[in-house]
């Protein structure tokens, strides 16, 4: 007899082997997905705990930047130039006068 | 609600809360509702795993595997496109880099266990004849077979699934459909 061989009776004579998932896979593959829920579960936590540090940080950074342009500006200190140091001796009659200046060598005379 | 309010309360912390659980509602997946998708599609992806793999013990690793990254994964998983497509490529991913690292180890399939056929002595031979089809092809080649014949993929969904061409996966098709004919009619 000949038979109709269409992709419906592939389709059946492929379909017609069946395996069941063997019962220590499932067993595994669960234990394995509840393993990594747990986990992942710590690890959202850890995320959460940083949300109201970061919110603070962030609320102090936009009052900080919005305060600063406001703030009064102080009297500009001039740089120094010079620094003078002068000692007198009381009884010897002897003053003694240093100056400190910006880039000064003490060895500039040999 | 005043300005100064509204920016206290937007820093509080039950109201971040809310936030934080509306966008998990949008982008991701819960475990449960994982777990709760993938039950119509178990069997049929274990036994696709199972052919594939020429009815390999190992099987049951990639199995594994392919369900566990699938989990890992959820969260990607867009809900514009069907969950058996994304799952099933998944599983041909885990199929492929398995063939990738065990180029060796591909032996011949044992017999089919005649428990596992679900039809008459008739069709058991002709169940046979199409396995052996299905075992002389590449891997490649026999995840479309079995994509096409035994979860009844569209032949758009097993490009998606396998980035295999079209008018490839056609002449895959074409080529088993005439062996197993001309297998079938020789008997």
């Amino acid at each position: 007899m000949k038979i109709k061989i269409d992709d419906d009776l592939i389709f059946d004579l492929v379909s017609s082997v069946k395996h069941k998932i063997p019962g220590y896979v499932k067993e595994k593959l669960e234990q394995e997905i509840k393993k990594r829920e747990i986990k992942e579960r710590k690890k959202k936590k850890r995320y959460l705990l940083w949300y109201p540090v970061s919110a603070f940080a962030l609320a102090l950074i936009i009052t900080l930047s919005v305060l600063f342009p406001f703030r009064k500006k102080g009297v500009e200190i001039s740089s120094f130039t010079e620094i003078r140091t002068e000692l007198e001796l009381k009884d010897q009659n002897i003053k003694i006068l240093w100056f400190q200046k910006k880039d000064f060598k003490l060895n500039r005379r040999k | 609600m005043n300005n100064i309010e509204m920016s206290l309360n937007y820093f509080s912390l039950p109201f971040l809360k809310k936030q934080i659980s509306l966008l998990k509602k949008e982008n991701e997946m819960s475990s449960l509702r994982f777990q709760q998708l993938i039950i119509p599609f178990k069997e049929k992806l274990y036994n696709f795993i199972f052919k594939a793999l020429n009815f390999s013990q190992d099987a049951d690793d990639v199995y594994q595997e392919a369900v566990l990254r699938a989990f890992k994964y959820r969260n990607s998983f867009k809900k514009e496109c069907s969950f058996k497509t994304w799952l099933f490529t998944i599983a041909s991913n885990e199929i492929r880099s398995y063939f990738n690292k065990n180029k060796m180890l591909i032996g011949k399939r044992n017999s089919l266990d005649c428990e596992n056929i679900a039809c008459n002595a008739d069709n058991k031979t002709r169940v046979q004849d199409v396995y052996d089809v299905a075992e002389s092809l590449d891997p490649k080649k026999r995840q479309v077979f079995f994509l096409f014949y035994y979860n009844r993929f569209s032949i758009n969904e097993i490009k998606e699934i396998t980035g295999i061409k079209e008018g490839n996966i056609k002449f895959i098709l074409n080529k088993c459909r005439e062996e197993i004919k001309s297998k079938l009619e020789d008997k």
